[in-house]
């Protein structure tokens, strides 16, 4: 079963075959968890950085901001007894263009801010893998029958 | 298949683009009229029975934002204002051209209309913000909602092409995709986009800016083109409806202050581009 996963939103799964998958990420970022101990994992997803930015949609539903979500999707790891410090993770996105003006550099300000977030969780470095900064669509997947992240870059799928 | 043989065979695909229909082009005309005869409006947008359909699903969908559900064209015409309308008739008409998805590009069908759509929702967001006159509002709406025509067209010969344009791009990394497209097929997609509105009639501002969309020198010699390439990039920063060729190309350094923009700017703008395309996303 594959499960989407769309910007401003996280999902956790425990136990279950499931492939989680994101949309196209443009600028923004995608972090993927693998605790394969506890046969675990999950994505979250944001595409505006700060929580100035978080959009109430007429519905009632939230999407988060990157400041907003990680906390959250940090303490449901947690809550779920992923190994934080112990898991795999994948950081995937923050494409743009070959060049740009300074004003939009939305990649470089969503990479710096996942990067800064994260260390508060004291995640070993070589604990995480950075697919980010391309120039063509990316999105990640986390299957958990396997235990592998899949990134697909362009039309190609890179297996981690 | 050689470059003069694709070439010539992306030309006559040209012409089996239907046009663009005089009922749209009609009504965009009396809208242009101080005096707005409604009566008249609807009489020709009833003529074709496609548009309405397509008419009357997007208005009713939430990013329109009208307080109640709407089942004819006059009683749209009362709650909408001028530029609305302008907007979804263009729209309505765009639906037809983006509805199967574009392979050799990497695009399906629901994020080639939601691009294109989430597009003219940016640049009407900038158009607004600049003050821009009626004309030239029409002009942005047209220009940013057809901005990717030219890939219905050039599709099938990307396709077919398609290890072309992957050893080209291997062979070439330095290289933007527009000059991808002109080695494998001898033409790019801006360029047909444009030779399809300037076949149509439409005016010189529109085809410029579908021409200059990618082109990091023509896009800031005019303020209709600069806004359709900002709004354009701004769709592929949220992640909507991208190709493989996404973020194959450059933009200017003096992109955003040509058309007056600040990075605060940039990220409401996003923001609203998320939130329209999320709402319209709902119901259509």
């Amino acid at each position: 079963m594959q499960l989407k996963v769309n910007k401003g939103y996280y999902q956790i799964v425990k136990n279950k075959a499931v492939e989680l998958i994101t949309e196209d990420l443009g600028a923004g970022i995608a972090l993927g968890v693998i605790d394969e101990e506890k046969n675990s994992g999950g994505i979250c997803v944001f595409v505006l950085p700060y929580k100035e930015h978080d959009i109430e949609l007429d519905t009632g539903e939230v999407i988060l901001s990157g400041e907003s979500l990680i906390p959250i999707f940090f303490e449901e790891l947690k809550n779920n007894n992923i190994n934080v410090d112990k898991a795999r993770y994948v950081i995937a996105g923050a494409g743009n263009f070959r060049a740009f003006p300074k004003g939009l550099n939305i990649n470089n300000v969503n990479e710096k801010l996942i990067r800064g977030l994260i260390k508060k969780y004291l995640i070993p470095e070589e604990n995480i893998t950075y697919k980010t900064g391309y120039n063509t669509k990316i999105k990640l997947k986390v299957d958990l029958a396997k235990g592998k992240f899949k990134v697909i870059i362009g039309e190609k799928e890179e297996e981690l | 298949m050689k470059e003069e043989q694709i070439l010539e065979k992306i030309f006559d695909k040209v012409e089996t683009i239907p046009t663009f229909p005089k009922v749209a082009q009609q009504a965009l005309e009396l809208l242009r009229d101080e005096n707005i005869d409604f009566k008249r409006l609807e009489k020709i947008i009833k003529s074709d029975p496609g548009i309405v359909a397509n008419f009357l699903k997007l208005v009713n969908s939430p990013a329109f934002g009208l307080p109640q559900k709407i089942d004819s064209l006059f009683k749209a015409f009362m709650f909408l204002g001028v530029n609305q309308i302008k907007f979804i008739i263009i729209a309505s008409v765009a639906k037809n051209y983006f509805d199967r998805p574009l392979k050799g590009y990497g695009i399906d069908a629901e994020g080639m209309w939601l691009h294109s759509i989430t597009c003219g929702f940016i640049a009407e967001e900038i158009a607004f913000k600049l003050g821009l006159n009626p004309a030239k509002i029409e002009a942005v709406y047209i220009a940013s909602i057809l901005h990717d025509i030219g890939k219905i067209v050039l599709d099938l010969y990307m396709d077919l092409e398609i290890e072309e344009f992957y050893s080209a791009m291997k062979e070439h990394p330095d290289w933007d995709f527009i000059q991808i497209e002109w080695l494998v097929l001898g033409v790019d997609h801006g360029l047909v986009g444009a030779y399809l509105l300037e076949k149509w009639h439409f005016p010189k501002s529109i085809s410029f800016a579908i021409r200059a969309h990618h082109d990091p020198d023509l896009m800031i010699q005019s303020e209709v083109a600069g806004i359709v390439a900002l709004a354009n990039a701004l769709t592929n920063y949220l992640g909507i409806g991208m190709g493989v060729d996404a973020f194959y190309y450059r933009l200017p350094e003096d992109l955003l202050s040509f058309l007056n923009l600040s990075e605060k700017d940039i990220y409401k703008l996003l923001k609203t581009g998320l939130y329209k395309m999320l709402t319209f996303q709902r119901e259509f």
